[in-house]
């Protein structure tokens, strides 16, 4: 009861965001920013763009729905009514991976109905929601740390690397200890190139992004405790 | 019957980096709230007002001692639904209106027809009605004092810790916010406010607790505070050693008069050889007690 009431206190915040901030715009951006890739690449693969989408979706969500100054310093207004620190977390991560998924299903709905093939699309649509759901849960967890300064990093770098495998950059020459470092991140942190496998109904991918959305949200929710200044 | 509120032997201590000796913050208090009462923890800043609150509100766990909200844990769900905290700074999320920080606090509590039930009596507590279509954060401090309140009160909590609330208002919204905790306690819950200038409670608290250094020094009714007279001495040079009973001010000396007269206390500084150019006598304020000597106070 505690975390659906959690979830139902949170939801409400990303109607609001979405059309008092700039979220709203930026999520708008995202799609076509994905469709315009999309369309001009040689070959195109829904999958790769259902992926990315929901991966820097969900940063995006994050950043605007928990991420600034005065939304961490306001977190201790629900932990002054009757909800724990981690059914604030779920509602939270809830909401922002809610945004998120709008953004996935309008460009998994885009590919199915140019493509035709909509079994592919849906798998694309899962996976894309797997990765904005793990994506976030970190995300949550990196913003309650450090504030949007690391959002803003996480989006970059999805944005650019994202998608790629560690093997790709430890493959690359004389590969120094900062890329070897940041393909080690690839290859344990939640990423978009993991994901792709869920879509073919890989358990592996699937388990790996449960375990971070866990990992995440408890991480979150230790800070969440901490931002409120609740230190029982 | 239960008691609303009860501390015993309470400590609190925060540890610093770098093997420096950790703080003391809070030492030893103990007290108890009744149902329909107004107390003030009073103290200069950095005497640990907001530490006490936020033990009470069961947002810090004390290094030793108990503390109950109706017999329960502070930090239990049972004691979280009957206590309120109002924070001294007022923060709210942003983009939200009045109305929608309500509406995200009362979520907490309830939903459907429960939930649009407690927005309203919390606006009406608050008297925030007309303002509950502005944006919460950009409130004057006024308002956002109001609106702190109203959401510590939100659900109806029998018990209502309250930070600093006249910090920034004028004599008028003084009075007003004043005359809400006063209702609020009428109604039967206990409300207990921590304030760095205690000018002006006078007509609102029951009970007095003056903390100093963490120890609650002073914890006595109102009325026994407020029942002294004080003599105040003006003189063109105030005496560096002044007579027994008296303390040295700005303006010259200044006594507790108890149950002496007036003309007894200045018979003592004409054969101290004092030049006394006036004198008055005036009512005790809480802000005496603030400076009252330890020696001289009743527990």
């Amino acid at each position: 009861m505690d975390f659906l009431r959690g979830i139902r206190a949170e939801w409400p915040l990303l109607r609001i965001r979405l059309l008092r901030t700039r979220l709203g715009l930026w999520l708008v951006l995202v799609v076509v920013a994905s469709l315009w890739l999309e369309r001009t690449a040689t070959a195109p693969d829904p999958l790769t763009t259902s992926l990315r989408a929901g991966a820097l979706a969900a940063v995006l969500c994050i950043g605007y729905l928990a991420g600034s100054s005065p939304d961490r310093r306001a977190l201790v207004l629900p932990l002054l009514h009757p909800l724990t620190s981690g059914a604030v977390t779920v509602g939270r991560w809830c909401a922002a991976t809610g945004g998120a998924a709008l953004v996935v299903l309008a460009v998994a709905a885009h590919a199915a109905w140019t493509t035709g093939a909509v079994p592919a699309s849906l798998g694309a649509a899962l996976a894309g929601l797997a990765t904005a759901g793990a994506v976030g849960a970190c995300t949550l967890a990196l913003v309650w740390s450090g504030g949007n300064v690391l959002a803003g990093l996480l989006f970059v770098w999805l944005a650019l690397a994202g998608g790629a495998p560690p093997e790709s950059l430890i493959g690359a020459s004389h590969p120094g200890p900062t890329r070897l470092l940041l393909a080690g991140l690839q290859e344990v942190a939640p990423a978009p190139w993991r994901y792709r496998a869920i879509a073919s109904g890989d358990p592996g991918a699937a388990i790996h992004a449960v375990a971070w959305i866990l990992i995440g949200l408890m991480l979150a929710r230790w800070r969440a405790r901490r931002l409120a200044g609740r230190t029982r | 019957m239960t008691i609303p509120l009860q501390l015993r032997g309470v400590r609190r201590m925060f540890h610093r980096p770098f093997g420096r000796p950790p703080v003391v913050a809070i030492t030893d208090a103990t007290l108890e709230l009744a149902a329909g009462e107004i107390a003030c923890v009073v103290g200069a800043a950095g005497a640990g007002k907001t530490t006490l609150l936020r033990i009470a509100a069961g947002l810090l766990r004390p290094d030793a001692g108990v503390v109950r909200v109706a017999g329960e844990s502070p930090d239990s769900l049972t004691a979280r639904w009957m206590v309120g905290f109002a924070p001294r700074d007022p923060v709210f999320p942003p983009a939200l209106t009045v109305r929608e920080v309500l509406e995200y606090c009362a979520r907490c509590h309830g939903a459907g027809a429960d939930r649009v039930a407690l927005v309203r009596d919390a606006l009406a507590l608050g008297g925030l009605e007309g303002l509950a279509g502005r944006r919460a954060t950009m409130l004057p401090i006024a308002a956002a004092r109001r609106l702190l309140f109203a959401q510590g009160t939100l659900g109806g909590r029998r018990v209502l810790l309250v930070d600093d609330p006249f910090t920034g208002l004028d004599a008028i919204n003084r009075r007003d916010l004043s005359d809400r905790l006063q209702r609020l306690a009428a109604a039967g819950a206990s409300v207990l406010l921590s304030s760095a200038d205690p000018v002006g409670l006078e007509r609102l608290v029951d009970r007095v607790l003056v903390l100093r250094a963490g120890r609650i020094v002073r914890d006595a009714p109102a009325t026994v505070l407020l029942g002294g007279r004080v003599l105040e001495v003006i003189m063109d040079v105030p005496p560096g050693d002044p007579p027994p009973g008296f303390r040295v001010t700005a303006t010259g000396l200044e006594a507790d008069l108890g149950h002496k007269s007036a003309e007894a206390a200045l018979a003592l500084c004409r054969a101290h050889r004092l030049a006394v150019r006036a004198s008055r006598v005036r009512l005790k304020g809480l802000d005496d007690a603030l400076f009252d000597p330890l020696e001289a106070v009743p527990r």
